[in-house]
C-alpha cells in the first residue's frame, strides 16, 4: 500500500473508529441515563436530555478527531506523505485526542445530570402537589 | 514486529492495567457515597460507568498520544526509559481526568447532601 493510500484508508477508519467509540459509550450509558431523565420529569426537559445525550459525546469525538492536523508546521501534502510514521503518528494523536474529548464530555454530562437531580430534589421539597418528579 | 511496536503495546497494557487498578479499590467506596448522596439506583448505575469510561479513556489516550520513535539500534534501556516516559504521560492524564471525577464527586455531595440534611 502506497503511503496516499494508507493516508486515505487511515483518516476515514480513524473517522469510523470516533463514531465506534461514542456509540459504545452511548450504548454503555443510555439505559441508566434514560431512567435517570424519566425518574426526573416527564415533560420537555426529558425530552431535552434524552435527545442531546448522544449528540452530545458524538460530536465531542467528531471534534477530537478534526482537531489534529496533519500540516503542522507548514508541512506540505508530499511531505504530509513521505514519511508513514508521520501519519501513523498522526493516527494515533487523533484515537488520543477522541478519547480524550469523549471522557471530557461525559464529565459534562455528569454535571448535568448533578444539576438536574438538584433542580429536581428542590422542586419536590418546596411543593408537595409535583407528580411528575419522585425520587426517594 | 518492530521493538517499537513492543514497547507500544506494552505501554498500552500497563495503562489499561493502572485504569482497571485505580477503579477496583475506588468501585466500592464510590458506590456507597454515591448510594448515600444521589439515591437513584440508575443515577448510581450511571456514575459508576461513566468513571469507569473517563478513567479507561483517559488512560488509553494517554498511551496512545505517546510516540514511539527509537532507532533500531537502540539498547534495551533505552526502551525501558521510553514506555516509563509514556507511563508518565498516561498517569498525568489520569490524574487530570480523575481530578476532574473528584470536582464532580464534591459537587455531587455538596448539592444533593447538604438539602438532605437541613
Amino acid at each position: 500500500m502506497t503511503n496516499n493510500r494508507y493516508l486515505i484508508v487511515s483518516y476515514f477508519a480513524v473517522g469510523a473508529m470516533a463514531i465506534a467509540f461514542a456509540g459504545a459509550t452511548w450504548l454503555y450509558l443510555r439505559r441508566s441515563f434514560v431512567k435517570i431523565t424519566q425518574k426526573l420529569s416527564t415533560g420537555n426537559l426529558s425530552r431535552i436530555l434524552k435527545m442531546m445525550f448522544p449528540a452530545g459525546l458524538f460530536l465531542p469525538a467528531f471534534l477530537g478527531f478534526i482537531t489534529v492536523s496533519y500540516r503542522g508546521c507548514g508541512k506540505s501534502y508530499e511531505e504530509i506523505v513521505k514519511e508513514r510514521s508521520y501519519l501513523i503518528q498522526k493516527n494515533h494523536e487523533q484515537i488520543s485526542s477522541i478519547l480524550l474529548w469523549i471522557a471530557a464530555a461525559l464529565l459534562f454530562w455528569d454535571l448535568i445530570v448533578v444539576i438536574a437531580l438538584r433542580f429536581a430534589r428542590t422542586s419536590n421539597q418546596s411543593s408537595a402537589e409535583s407528580p411528575d418528579i419522585r425520587l426517594p | 514486529m518492530s521493538a517499537n511496536a513492543y514497547a507500544f503495546i506494552a505501554l498500552l497494557i500497563l495503562s489499561v492495567a493502572l485504569a482497571i487498578g485505580l477503579f477496583l479499590p475506588l468501585r466500592d467506596a464510590l458506590r456507597g457515597l454515591l448510594q448515600r448522596t444521589v439515591r437513584l439506583p440508575d443515577g448510581v448505575t450511571f456514575y459508576l460507568r461513566s468513571f469507569f469510561v473517563v478513567l479507561f479513556f483517559s488512560a488509553l489516550g494517554g498511551a496512545l498520544g505517546f510516540t514511539f520513535d527509537l532507532k533500531p539500534d537502540s539498547h534495551f534501556m533505552e526502551y525501558v526509559w521510553r514506555v516509563a516516559s509514556g507511563l508518565s504521560n498516561v498517569l498525568e492524564q489520569m490524574l487530570l481526568y480523575l481530578g476532574g471525577y473528584l470536582v464532580l464527586a464534591t459537587i455531587i455531595l455538596a448539592s444533593l447532601k447538604i438539602k438532605d440534611d437541613k
